[in-house]
């Protein structure tokens, strides 16, 4: 006598075992499928869409550049920038102008601020690369050369530029030893990212004239550490010098909530009355 | 339909071997006629060989039961293994002489060359022959070398392969004849006329095709396996008649009812 309970339960395992082999061939294929169409679409993004994506996020940015700056600003950073023979990068102004919109003192809109700025180092890259050019003062040499090669007839002319070349010279000499200086600090500060090495660099560039730099670097600073108050007063005199009253008076007020620091306040009262210009 | 053709139709497919149940199929009724044929030549011995399964003993006992009414013939279905007790079957069968205590080859042959006409050659017919040793075998082979005996001997394929390769039976005259499994056209036929011969139209009608090639797919076409599954089969079809009726599809045989007897009988491994 046949036991078919039992038979039947033997029948459904030998069901089982025998769609086993189909089963696993199918989910392997749906498992290789959805890896190869992962793969390929990852690919994809890669490829076209991620650049698309970075073309619309620098559109993007850009508007918002121009949204927020104002003309005489532009101007005023380009003169800066042709009289130092500095080439200064898109990237730049976006580094410039994100932090000026939206910079607070509070540690919230800091994190916020994390997203929209991206303080990249590229442009000390370029004033590496640049700075030499400089120190070396082609454009004064060239333009002395020329004029040498030019006019070389003309003795009392010729009197008078060697006399300038001489106080230029001396100038330079000095801008040399505190460039080289900087240079130096900037390389130890790419490798420790100390808050103090940006602040001196701020310092020394303001010292120089260079208020776009030492604006860049103070706000460097105030990323790394936004409790700085010699940081914040330097970014706020930058901005002064960069022709951005409203937006450094602005800053100063929100630092001055943030910590009743006695130095932004004087330094606010005097942009506000005209001492500092 | 009754539940009764259920059992009926077991009993068509129980593994006994009967003349009766003899099914006629084209290409098997040709080679039986082609054995039938070689027995009437002047050969001293033939050759049935087969895998297990393919119908030789059925084709013996079918000659048996064919000759039988015309011929001296004489079927060994279940191998004498003993020499002396195989000579003394042959002579009391042959000519009716029954010795007491042993008998060997030589008086064997004496009595044989004595009394057998080579007028009216009896036909001895053994199956089984794989199981019978080596010096019995060359012994039947000088007994058939007398011409006065014919043997019909049946062997597994693999056994008559090696048969073959002795010199012995390379150089005498006989015949070999091959039996092979069915085909799915074959094993439908098969099981259809099997059932008809027992009156069970309604369970013939049931091996429609898909179920016929899911046999032979399980059985390879081979009749004792067939025979094996469709007894278990039935088996099957009664307990279900009997406590679940409902699962039975009367049009048709069910491939979930073949494959559990497949698993029964040890066809699939489960």
């Amino acid at each position: 006598m046949i036991d078919m309970i039992d038979l039947e339960s033997r029948w459904r395992r030998y069901k089982i075992k025998s769609y086993a082999p189909y089963i696993i061939i199918a989910f392997s294929i749906i498992i290789i499928s959805i890896i190869l169409i992962v793969f390929f679409n990852s690919n994809d993004k890669q490829d076209i869409p991620h650049k698309v994506n970075k073309i619309k996020n620098n559109i993007v940015l850009k508007k918002k550049i121009e949204k927020n700056t104002t003309k005489p600003i532009k101007t005023h950073i380009e003169t800066v920038v042709k009289k130092t023979v500095i080439k200064e990068i898109p990237e730049k102004k976006i580094v410039k102008k994100e932090p000026i919109r939206s910079i607070q003192p509070t540690q919230k809109m800091q994190k916020e601020e994390k997203l929209l700025l991206s303080p990249s180092l590229n442009f000390m890259k370029y004033m590496q690369s640049n700075t030499p050019d400089y120190y070396e003062g082609e454009v004064v040499k060239t333009e002395d050369t020329e004029r040498k090669t030019t006019q070389p007839k003309e003795i009392k002319k010729n009197v008078t530029i060697k006399v300038e070349k001489k106080n230029e010279n001396m100038i330079t000499r000095n801008t040399q030893s505190t460039l080289k200086d900087i240079q130096e600090v900037i390389k130890r500060f790419k490798i420790n990212n100390n808050p103090a090495l940006s602040l001196f660099v701020a310092k020394k560039y303001y010292e120089l004239g260079q208020y776009n730099k030492s604006y860049n670097y103070a706000l460097i600073t105030n990323e790394i550490n936004p409790n700085i108050e010699k940081s914040w007063i330097i970014f706020a005199k930058s901005l002064v010098k960069l022709n951005e009253k409203e937006m450094a008076i602005k800053t100063l007020k929100r630092y001055i909530q943030h910590s009743q620091s006695n130095n932004a306040k004087i330094l606010l009262n005097n942009i506000n009355s005209g001492k500092f210009k | 339909m009754r539940s009764s053709i259920y059992p009926n139709s077991k009993d068509v497919f129980l593994d006994v071997v009967n003349a009766k149940d003899y099914i006629q199929l084209d290409r098997v009724s040709t080679i039986y006629q082609s054995l039938k044929d070689s027995v009437n030549k002047p050969l001293k011995m033939i050759l049935l060989y087969g895998r297990p399964g393919t119908g030789k003993s059925m084709f013996l006992t079918k000659l048996h039961h064919d000759l039988s009414r015309s011929k001296k013939v004489y079927l060994y279905g279940t191998p004498i293994l003993d020499e002396s007790e195989f000579y003394k079957t042959l002579a009391q069968d042959l000519l009716d002489v029954k010795y007491m205590g042993e008998l060997n080859f030589t008086q064997f042959m004496k009595i044989i060359n004595q009394n057998l006409l080579k007028d009216d050659i009896p036909i001895v017919l053994l199956d089984e022959a794989q199981l019978y040793s080596n010096a019995l075998m060359e012994k039947i082979r000088l007994l058939s070398d007398t011409r006065k005996v014919k043997f019909v001997i049946t062997l597994h394929k693999t056994e008559k392969e090696d048969l073959i390769a002795k010199e012995h039976f390379q150089t005498r005259i006989w015949e070999s004849i091959e039996l092979e499994n069915a085909s799915a056209a074959e094993l439908k036929i098969y099981i259809q006329k099997k059932l008809m011969k027992a009156n069970c139209f309604d369970t013939a009608n049931m091996f429609q095709t898909n179920s016929v090639n899911l046999i032979y797919k399980l059985t390879s076409g081979n009749y004792r396996d067939t025979n094996k599954l469709l007894y278990t089969l039935f088996d099957i079809y009664i307990w279900y008649s009997k406590n679940n009726p409902i699962k039975i599809n009367k049009n048709t045989i069910s491939n979930k009812f073949i494959e559990m007897a497949a698993i029964h009988t040890g066809l699939i491994n489960d």
